[in-house]
């Protein structure tokens, strides 16, 4: 029998960071793209918050996600809001990936709440059908 | 069996990495990520800044996908970049697929924070922050 090992401990470290030395960058992006500027590479692209964002992470390892959840997408002031409506679900952040994932954990613990579909009531059983149409428990 | 049954399954990020480059072996396959970071510093903005590499490893990926990365400006909601590609990831739900994308360049038109928003077939399904500052005395790398 082959006996386990045991692993050294892990170095855990500030994540790294990279200076932009400008003469130098420029000089770098001219010499893979031609004389053109970096920026030429890049269209003008308009951008607005968008009303509806389809969500397919849960950040749960024990959710997977089988059919994407739509999210609707509103602005309160600085505060940005994410609600599924037919779970009457929803999360906020400052950005519209943290109200997405402030959703996604609610949607979870919602979940794992209603997981013994025999003990809920009807309108629970709704929600709980409801949600069991776009995520499952993995495994 | 059901409709979702003959959609591709959402893919689940593993990782989201953006770093200097990614280096693939020709025969193996294997990927070198080099100079993982998620910081930058500037003497000043606007900014280019050179090379670099975005890695994503999805896992629950089968069949066809159409992946797209988005990079905002998240304090002004400013999309400084948009880039797409195809990706075909086989049947099978348990296979990883590696997405390597090497960049010639990019803007950094202000400092704060830029995120890479990562969709797969029109579903978010992930993120990666750069925090774009200016540069403090005694920092040289």
């Amino acid at each position: 029998m082959i006996g386990a090992i045991r692993l050294p401990d892990p170095v855990v470290s500030p994540p790294g960071a990279h200076t932009v030395e400008r003469k130098d960058a420029e000089a770098k992006v001219k010499a893979i793209v031609g004389n053109e500027p970096v920026a030429a590479q890049f269209k003008e692209i308009s951008y607005s918050l968008p009303g509806r964002v389809l969500l397919g992470q849960t950040f749960s390892p024990r959710i997977r996600i089988v059919k994407a959840i739509p999210a609707d997408i509103s602005q309160e002031g600085r505060v940005i809001v994410a609600c599924w409506a037919a779970t009457n679900e929803f999360g906020s952040g400052s950005t519209l990936s943290e109200a997405l994932e402030d959703l996604s954990r609610s949607i979870v613990e919602l979940f794992l709440a209603l997981i013994d579909e025999a003990a809920l009531g009807p309108d629970l059983q709704k929600i709980r059908s409801r949600l069991s149409d776009h995520i499952e428990l993995r495994g | 069996m059901g409709k979702r049954d003959h959609q591709p399954s959402i893919p689940v990020v593993l990782a989201f990495l953006l770093c200097d480059k990614i280096v693939q072996e020709a025969g193996t396959g294997k990927k070198t990520i080099v100079g993982i970071f998620d910081r930058v510093w500037a003497e000043s903005f606007p900014t280019v800044h050179g090379p670099f590499g975005i890695y994503a490893k999805l896992a629950d990926a089968a069949g066809a996908y159409d992946l797209k990365i988005d990079i905002l400006h998240l304090e002004s909601n400013e999309m400084i970049g948009q880039g797409g590609m195809k990706a075909l990831a086989g049947d099978d739900p348990l296979a990883v697929v590696d997405l390597v994308l090497n960049l010639p360049g990019i803007p950094l038109p202000k400092q704060g924070t830029y995120e890479f928003q990562l969709s797969a077939n029109g579903v978010w399904i992930g993120r990666t922050k750069l925090i774009a500052a200016r540069k403090k005395k005694g920092i040289s790398k």
